[in-house]
């Protein structure tokens, strides 16, 4: 199977298109087995009694954090709407929503990233040696983020960024009320560029069937729920996270 | 690139029941090439700029072929020829518009096997992508006629996205202004699609002339008795009289009421990807009379809202002279 | 499914078969199945100029193409080889058609005429063909049989046409040599009017 397509520019030179979108398909099976498996696994496993939601509650994510994650999530959808359905064949006047929700994203996620860099402590999302340790570890709690949280945020950060870079290219290729197109690229580069921005979309398809699977795992419900109303139990806490590494306030 | 003066390898068949003709389609999908008269097609293959592997001709399907009357109307099956149509007495009297458009395509000869389906269903005349260059008309990611070098004479003015060919066909403005329904089948059955809705345009359909998918056959053209007998005026403006695109051309079906209109179709050709109805026009003509002050007063709407590329400028006052001659008394 | 049309069928297909059988043909490939629904033959009949000729075409095969290089009848030119200059013209059931544009199978239960086949048996040309002397029509000539067809389908249809007519008729053959006007003097005189 092949990751990108050619085609022949105007020289009759052989230079890239974008992605090969049979890879979508490998994505998606790849991403349901990969659940499969981690499920078939789970269920093997011995159960830790469920820590309970009652009592005392600490905040995990403020009413702004909150928000932007669904407002992400919203134009994350909406792009993928309406981005990767015309590939697959439903037919519809796609382009113009596809950059009005791209602006979204892009506006957004510069939001998160000025509110992350001055306002939040950006370190507890860093990757750090002893989180490498922690899933061998049963000794070891996670701060405010797991290992594998913090390894998808990661993930999903340098894929956002990648999708949006090629995307921003891409707008300018075309007309807006703004500007016209400028056909400014050369074919090759111009290429790449839907290549970088195919490609990171479908890592992140795979990556976002992960995410919405873990979010509704029984035991790690409650995460979304935190993401819903902003708190978790203090049994929560204790049992999945090390007061010393993290220790949140008192919700209201 | 090379151009080849011998027709590549490609299977040929000559399916006479439209069953078969449907199921070759379905099995080849992408790969299957639908024939009418073939002159839309032969240049594709000859310049190796579309493979596919099979032809399935359907010039000898019986059912196909003919001009029927029907309750409201008549039919015209998807292989009968321009030639057939120009020459119909029916057509000549109640829908003149259509053997008009149909007489101004290509050349006799070309009118002789071209048939009505195929030239409905042809593909675009942009060079760029008939040269064989992956456009986004050919699945790629640019539009060679629409940068700052790029030769556009020819191209739209109006519906543009990314893609900025034109719509290429002669009769497809007449059968949008005669309000035709277009019957395409397919091996799940059978739909009927207005005219209008039966083109598309590069934002929904960027590769594609037409909502026609692989695997579906036009079988034949309903035309209302609607606009039967009214006033019609067709008018293509070319280069060449013969062979020639049309640079702007307009279909134009009056009903009138005494002297003055009372509903009408503006449609123009060669400004679009799909045939472009004027509906400013249209409602503002309603209840005028024909005349030089009424043609001057409506022609500049013809215009409203076009987007000229770099070299085709000129088509805006074509298309409004064109309104302006329809109008005239 | 209506059992006629597949009783049809299914009789086209064993006339396909038994012609495979007769021709002995090995180079064939299509299964059966895939004949019955019209996948063609190679080895076919043409009537060319009023004689069944034999000749094996490939399927994606060019009328233009067989009729020069099978059947040696270079009369019938090749300019564009795309339908844009009418030099390969020739008449199908009386039709004028280009034959770069056209492909021989679908000719197999048709009659096509060529340049050749004008004269009559004794060498007299066709009187379209004399009234092109006549008038000097032809300058380098490679149009010419083109034009001739076109001048012989129109006549037989409609024997007096106007000049504005012959125009129109004459519409689909370019000429290089821009030779035009002769060409319409050439048509009106065979006509028996005067140019
Ligand atoms: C030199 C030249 C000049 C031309 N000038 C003009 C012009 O001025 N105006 C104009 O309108 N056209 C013009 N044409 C375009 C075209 O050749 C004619 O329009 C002709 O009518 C096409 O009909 P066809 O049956 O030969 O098409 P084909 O080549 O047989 O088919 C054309 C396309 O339609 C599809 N198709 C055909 N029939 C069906 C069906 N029943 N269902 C689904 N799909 C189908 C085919 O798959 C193919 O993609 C020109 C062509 C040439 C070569
Ligand atoms: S060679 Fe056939 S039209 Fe030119
Ligand atoms: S005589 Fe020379 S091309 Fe016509």
């Amino acid at each position: 199977m092949e990751f990108a397509t050619y085609k022949n520019d105007v020289w009759g030179r052989e230079v890239i298109r974008g992605v090969s979108w049979d890879l979508l398909w490998l994505v998606v099976v790849a991403a349901f087995i990969a659940i499969a498996l981690h499920a078939i696994y789970a269920a093997t496993q011995k159960r830790a009694a469920k820590p309970s939601s009652e009592g005392a509650r600490v905040t995990r994510h403020d009413t702004i954090d909150r928000l932007f994650h669904w407002v992400m999530a919203a134009s994350v959808f909406a792009l993928l709407i309406t981005g990767v359905l015309p590939i697959v064949g439903i037919e519809f006047a796609w382009l113009e929503l596809h950059w009005i929700a791209g602006i979204a994203l892009t506006v957004i996620v510069l939001f998160h990233i000025v509110r992350a860099v001055f306002v939040q402590d950006a370190s507890e999302m860093v990757i750090t040696g002893s989180d490498l340790k922690e899933p061998f570890d049963d000794a070891k709690k996670p701060g405010k983020y797991s290992a594998a949280q913090k390894g998808m945020h990661a993930a999903v950060t340098i894929l956002t960024l990648l999708v949006i870079a090629s995307g921003i290219v891409m707008f300018a290729m075309i007309d807006t009320p703004w500007w016209e197109r400028t056909n400014s690229l050369s074919e090759s580069t111009l290429g790449l560029v839907f290549f970088v921005h195919g490609i990171s979309t479908l890592a992140l398809i795979g990556l976002i069937c992960l995410h919405i699977y873990f979010a509704l795992r029984p035991e790690k419900l409650f995460y979304t729920r935190s993401m819903i109303k902003g708190w978790i139990s203090r049994d929560e806490l204790d049992a999945n996270h090390d007061p010393q590494r993290w220790s949140p306030d008192e919700s209201s | 690139m090379a151009s080849f003066d011998v027709m590549p390898d490609v299977q040929l068949y000559q399916p006479v029941e439209l069953d078969d003709a449907l199921r070759l389609a379905e099995q080849y999908g992408d790969g299957g090439w639908v024939l009418g008269g073939g002159q839309d097609t032969y240049g594709w293959l000859k310049d190796r700029a579309k493979n596919p592997q099979a032809m399935i001709d359907l010039t000898g399907v019986e059912g196909l072929r003919g001009i029927r009357e029907t309750e409201d109307g008549i039919e015209i099956g998807a292989t009968t020829t321009l030639r057939e149509i120009i020459r119909n007495e029916r057509i000549n009297s109640d829908y003149s518009l259509l053997a008009q458009a149909a007489g101004r395509v290509a050349s006799p000869q070309i009118r002789n096997v071209g048939t009505l389906g195929g030239n409905l269903s042809q593909d675009a005349r942009c060079w760029y992508y008939r040269r064989g260059l992956a456009c986004y008309r050919a699945g790629g990611n640019l539009c060679y006629a629409d940068g700052p070098e790029a030769m556009n004479r020819e191209h739209a003015v109006l519906g543009a996205s990314r893609c900025v060919a034109v719509s290429p066909s002669d009769t497809a403005t007449a059968m949008v202004a005669l309000e035709a329904t277009m019957i395409v089948a397919s091996t799940t059955g059978q739909r009927s699609v207005a005219a209008e809705d039966f083109f598309a345009g590069p934002d929904t359909h960027i590769t594609q002339m037409t909502t026609l998918e692989p695997g579906e056959i036009l079988t034949a053209v309903r035309i209302p008795s609607k606009w039967a007998g009214k006033r019609f005026y067709f008018e293509k403006v070319a280069d060449r009289d013969v062979w020639d695109f049309a640079l702007v051309s307009i279909a134009v079906a009056m009903s009138m009421d005494g002297d003055s209109i009372a509903e009408s179709r503006f449609v123009c050709g060669g400004v679009a990807c799909k045939p472009h109805r004027l509906r400013n026009v249209e409602s503002a003509v309603r209840g005028k009379s024909l005349s030089d002050e009424n043609a001057d007063a409506v022609a500049p709407l013809a215009s409203a809202g076009t987007k000229p590329l770099n070299y085709n400028h000129f088509k805006l006052p074509l298309m409004e002279n064109l309104v302006r001659r329809a109008m005239r008394g | 499914m209506n059992p006629q049309l597949s009783r049809r069928r299914f009789i086209k297909a064993v006339i396909a078969s038994s012609v495979a059988a007769a021709s002995n043909s090995g180079f064939h490939s299509a299964l059966a199945q895939d004949r019955s629904r019209g996948a063609v033959e190679r080895l076919i009949s043409i009537n060319v100029n009023g004689q069944t000729r034999r000749v094996d075409v490939a399927p994606q095969e060019t009328l233009a193409h067989t009729l020069r290089y099978k059947l040696s009848l270079t009369g019938t030119k090749i300019g564009c080889n795309r339908g844009e200059c009418g030099a390969c013209t020739v008449l199908i059931d009386g039709i004028t058609n280009y034959s770069c544009s056209t492909l021989t199978h679908s000719v197999r239960t048709r009659a096509v005429k060529t340049v050749e086949g004008l004269q009559a048996s004794d060498g007299t040309l066709h009187p379209v063909q004399q009234a092109f002397i006549d008038e000097l029509s032809p300058q380098c000539g490679f149009c010419t049989p083109g034009q001739v067809m076109s001048a012989v389908a129109l006549l037989s249809e409609n024997p007096t046409p106007t000049r504005e007519e012959a125009r129109q008729a004459m519409s689909g053959n370019l000429c290089r040599c821009g030779a035009y006007d002769h060409y319409l003097n050439g048509v009106m005189r065979a006509s028996g009017q005067n140019s």
